[in-house]
């Protein structure tokens, strides 16, 4: 029987490559980052369009608007708490199918679960609350991004501390950009776009710091692959 | 000194259940492209692994498409930690007195 040699060191760094890997698998992120992008667009141009026609003496269309705003906020809260789960794990199944499909470790519990239900509605709630703050006028349009970033950062970072065994350490990127960027436009800096882009002042931080998360964890993986890849092959000619 | 499981020694089986080790589970095609090996190769090993109780096999249809995943049972993962605390032992245990005279 033989014993370990040399490359005892490189067996016992598999599991650590491969938790690497399986966990920055990120790319079906840009895809929920896409739905997550329309429905916030919907939300936004919603809450916008149903206050300004309200201002302007137009109650019924405003009305319908606000019936439709409700309608769509109740689609994010099944959205958030059982269609992202299913569209990732589609999304997933597809981009990665050449590599195959690996479910990391995951922390499976009912208190979990139940905390992600909160952490969703909460997250709903207070967006609900901005665009209702911002449509009617409350809050300047220039300021909902930092507004935003009260509750997006401890959401985003709420999603990675309840499943730190199973999401990127890169996802920790995007609440850090998102609160430097408000703590950027609070101090004045010359980052905000003018009207007729001022929406975008929401919409680039929150999707564009996420995809770019999104995508340093899967260039990441693409390394972490290459390096589970040569410490795992040639096993069966070194049986030989 | 126990010697070490067999089954787990084998080096392609020892790397399929350091993969399995640190995931919930693991489909064919990962395995297969990942260890570099052939689609029969790898059934035969996951045969034997399944056999000794290390490794549980799920069958489940994707739409229309078969997909076979395994992962690690829990005496899976007891006796691949015992393989290496007798690795471990092996490694640490005094080896055979050097010849006389073999030094210079």
């Amino acid at each position: 029987m033989t014993t370990p040699g040399d490359g005892e060191t490189d067996l016992r760094q598999i599991p650590t490559w491969t938790r690497r890997y399986a966990r920055n698998r990120t790319l079906a992120m840009a895809g929920m980052l896409a739905v997550f992008l329309l429905a916030f667009s919907a939300l936004t141009g919603l809450a916008l369009g149903s206050g300004w026609l309200f201002r302007h003496g137009h109650r019924p269309l405003g009305g319908a608007g606000v019936v439709v705003l409700l309608g769509l906020t109740l689609w994010w809260v099944w959205f958030s708490a059982v269609g992202v789960r299913r569209l990732a794990v589609w999304l997933q199944g597809r981009l990665y199918a050449a590599e195959g499909d690996v479910r990391p470790e995951e922390e499976e519990s009912r208190a979990l679960a139940r905390a992600g239900w909160w952490v969703g509605l909460s997250f709903v709630a207070c967006v609900s609350a901005t665009v209702v703050l911002v449509g009617t006028g409350l809050v300047p349009l220039k300021y909902m991004q930092p507004v935003s970033a009260l509750y997006v950062v401890p959401f985003l970072m709420c999603l990675t501390l309840l499943q730190p065994r199973s999401v990127s350490p890169f996802l920790w990127l995007w609440p850090a950009l998102y609160a430097t960027h408000a703590a950027l436009i609070l101090g004045g800096a010359p980052i905000l776009l003018a009207e007729p882009l001022e929406s975008l002042n929401v919409v680039i931080p929150t999707v564009g710091y996420g995809l770019l998360a999104a995508l340093l964890g899967h260039a990441y993986s693409r390394y972490a692959l290459w390096r589970l890849r040569r410490l795992t092959r040639g096993a069966e000619e070194a049986s030989r | 000194m126990n010697d070490p499981d067999p089954e787990i020694h084998q080096p392609t089986r020892l790397r399929i259940m350091m993969l399995l080790s640190a995931l919930k589970s693991a489909d064919f095609t990962f395995l297969v492209k990942t260890l570099g090996l052939t689609d029969g190769n790898l059934s035969a090993h996951m045969q034997r692994l399944e056999s000794a109780g290390h490794v549980k096999v799920m069958k489940e249809f994707e739409g229309k498409v078969p997909r076979t995943s395994f992962r690690l049972t829990p005496s899976g993962r007891s006796s691949l930690a015992a393989y290496w605390k007798t690795m471990d032992a092996i490694r640490s245990a005094p080896g055979p007195s050097p010849p006389r005279g073999s030094r210079g």
